[in-house]
């Protein structure tokens, strides 16, 4: 399953569209990792637990976007988008979103 | 007997959040599946270029929903936050804001008589509540571009 | 130019969303934080115990030396009170540097308590309620366990360690009343280790008893008698809940102990001197083995005696029997 940001493939063709396919994930820190992060706060620098949380989310949202995809019938997702927001205190939503369509 | 009685008004405010939130969120999601069924005829992509061989109208068309969380919700999320991972609570409530986002934009493009939507995006908000203990919402806008055929 | 075909087959439920239902998903989450919980308690009390009772004597004592000032003056009744621990302890040696010091509260609850620095508190309503003197020792003898024992210190430091553990727990859940559900919790676990603590204090308390007194009667006398105050007022704390066992269990257990060892549980009552009786018109006169109410009939512990205020030197107070 081909998952890109682009609007074409250059080379191949798109036979059919099948219209918006969505995936999300929502993902709550945990307390051990906030502690240590606002350690971090005190020297900065990059909170790795967080950077890793948020790449495992990102993982998660798009492997679901290729499991809608799949169940359609499609063989690649273009023009991909992402989005993040907090939803309540502690947790933070991450949505993946594309078109599935079928190439040739 | 301070604490005996915040627990009972903590259990009732969970009891009466986990029932009555499931079920409206069962009511909304039958709700959303119907509709689903009925704008099935307005098509949504994420593409930005269609080809198309008719010179079509673009309009802008948006849908936007604000959901609020329930009690026991809150409460869940705030027991997962403890050790982490996926919270299965908020999961439902995004996911019906969006269906319910995407549906009102498709009714607004079929209002404009649009029968295909491009450029589909999504933003999601969250509004907190005013303190730690009154509820927050998640609110979902969907946009696009829709396309009218000229008549 | 062959025609791209655009439609929108209708997904499947159920990806973005989980199926297991909420209630097990909360249940499962709720067992997983009872078990921390408790654990963490558990552990924490343990380490905190372990490590109190390392600090020395002396710590404890400049510590109490800063409430010193909160403690009632000495008189009368609290050199008698101290002359009794001072006898008990000769009688069972105290480890070197560990001091008693007793203090006297004009109040009518009906308590005594030791706290940290050896310094053992003694209300008049306990004292009026007293039948004899033995009993009155049995209460100096359990408390000064309590100091032996090094209580005050663990249990302080006991209290800061949950305290302290429960609070990271609780501003993690980040909900107010999630937060005061788990701070019961946990002090319900917490509370099990002063049921313990006193029953230890009541084996000890014992030792000292019978190596003054060379019986224990006076032990006997002193829960049957708190029982029955506790059940003429009507209200009886669910010995869960209450930091201290119940009376049925520690007489038992005192019975119990007293049979393994092998000390007499009958022997000679003595009442309490002139002068104390004076100055305390509600005492018994104290004299047999008798538990009933006080000689001049009246409930103890519950009279408004400040008339006969304690005085330095009192002259002839309204002597109400």
């Amino acid at each position: 399953m081909m998952v890109s940001n682009l609007e074409i493939v250059p080379g191949r063709r798109v036979v059919k569209h099948l219209g918006l396919v969505q995936g999300s994930t929502v993902r709550a820190k945990n307390v051990g990792k906030d502690l240590l992060a606002s350690l971090k706060n005190i020297v900065g620098g990059e909170l790795k637990s967080y950077t890793e949380l948020l790449h495992e989310a990102r993982k998660e949202a798009t492997e679901r976007m290729m499991e809608q995809a799949q169940a359609i019938g499609a063989n690649a997702i273009l023009n991909v988008r992402f989005s993040t927001s907090s939803i309540t205190q502690g947790a933070a939503e991450l949505l993946a979103y594309g078109t599935a369509v079928v190439l040739e | 007997m301070l604490d005996l009685l915040n627990i009972i008004l903590f259990c009732c405010l969970a009891t009466v959040g986990y029932v009555a939130g499931r079920f409206a969120e069962q009511r909304h999601y039958r709700f959303i599946r119907s509709r689903e069924r009925e704008l099935a005829d307005v098509l949504v992509f994420a593409s930005r270029f269609p080809v198309l061989p008719h010179a079509d109208k673009q309009v802008l068309v948006a849908g936007s929903v604000v959901i609020s969380e329930d009690y026991f919700k809150r409460m869940v999320s705030g027991l997962q936050s403890l050790f982490g991972g996926r919270l299965k609570s908020y999961e439902s409530l995004v996911d019906r804001a969006r269906r319910e986002a995407v549906l009102r934009m498709k009714e607004e493009a079929r209002a404009q008589g649009a029968r295909m939507i491009f450029n589909v995006k999504f933003q999601t908000f969250s509004i907190p509540g005013k303190n730690r203990n009154s509820g927050g919402a998640v609110e979902v806008l969907a946009y696009g571009t829709g396309l009218v055929r000229p008549a | 130019m062959r025609a791209i075909e655009y439609s929108n087959p209708p997904l499947p439920d159920g990806i973005n969303v989980s199926r297991t239902h909420p209630l097990l998903d909360f249940a499962r989450l709720v067992a997983a934080l009872l078990a921390i919980t408790v654990i963490a308690v558990v552990v924490l009390a343990l380490v905190a115990e372990r490590l109190a009772a390392r600090v020395p004597f002396e710590v404890e004592q400049s510590l109490a030396a800063q409430f010193s000032d909160q403690l009632p003056v000495p008189n009368d009744i609290s050199r008698y009170l101290q002359g009794l621990a001072d006898r008990l302890t000769a009688a069972d040696p105290l480890p070197p540097g560990v001091k008693i010091t007793v203090h006297f509260m004009d109040e009518p609850t009906v308590n005594a308590f030791a706290t940290l620095g050896g310094h053992v508190v003694v209300y008049r309503g306990l004292m009026e309620a007293m039948p004899n003197e033995n009993a009155l020792a049995m209460v100096l003898a359990h408390e000064i366990a309590h100091v032996r024992l090094r209580h005050p210190a663990t249990s302080m430091g006991r209290g800061l360690a949950v305290g302290l553990g429960l609070s990271v727990i609780s501003a993690g859940t980040g909900d107010n009343l999630a937060a005061q559900a788990l701070g019961s919790a946990g002090l319900l676990t917490g509370l099990s280790f002063s049921r313990e603590q006193e029953l230890e204090a009541d084996e000890a308390g014992l030792v000292s008893l019978s190596a003054l007194y060379g019986h224990v009667q006076g032990a006997d006398a002193l829960f049957q008698r708190m029982a029955e105050l506790l059940f003429a007022d009507g209200y009886r704390v669910p010995a869960f809940f209450s930091t201290h066992p119940l009376d049925e269990e520690r007489i038992y257990a005192i019975r119990d102990l007293a049979e393994r060892n092998r000390w007499p549980t009958q022997g000679a009552l003595t009442p309490f001197p002139e002068a104390i009786r004076i100055q305390l018109p509600a005492m018994t006169s104290g004299e047999g083995e008798d538990d009933s109410l006080s000689a001049d009939g009246e409930d103890d512990g519950v009279r408004d005696v400040e008339e006969h205020g304690l005085v330095e030197d009192s002259q002839a107070p309204d002597q109400a029997q």
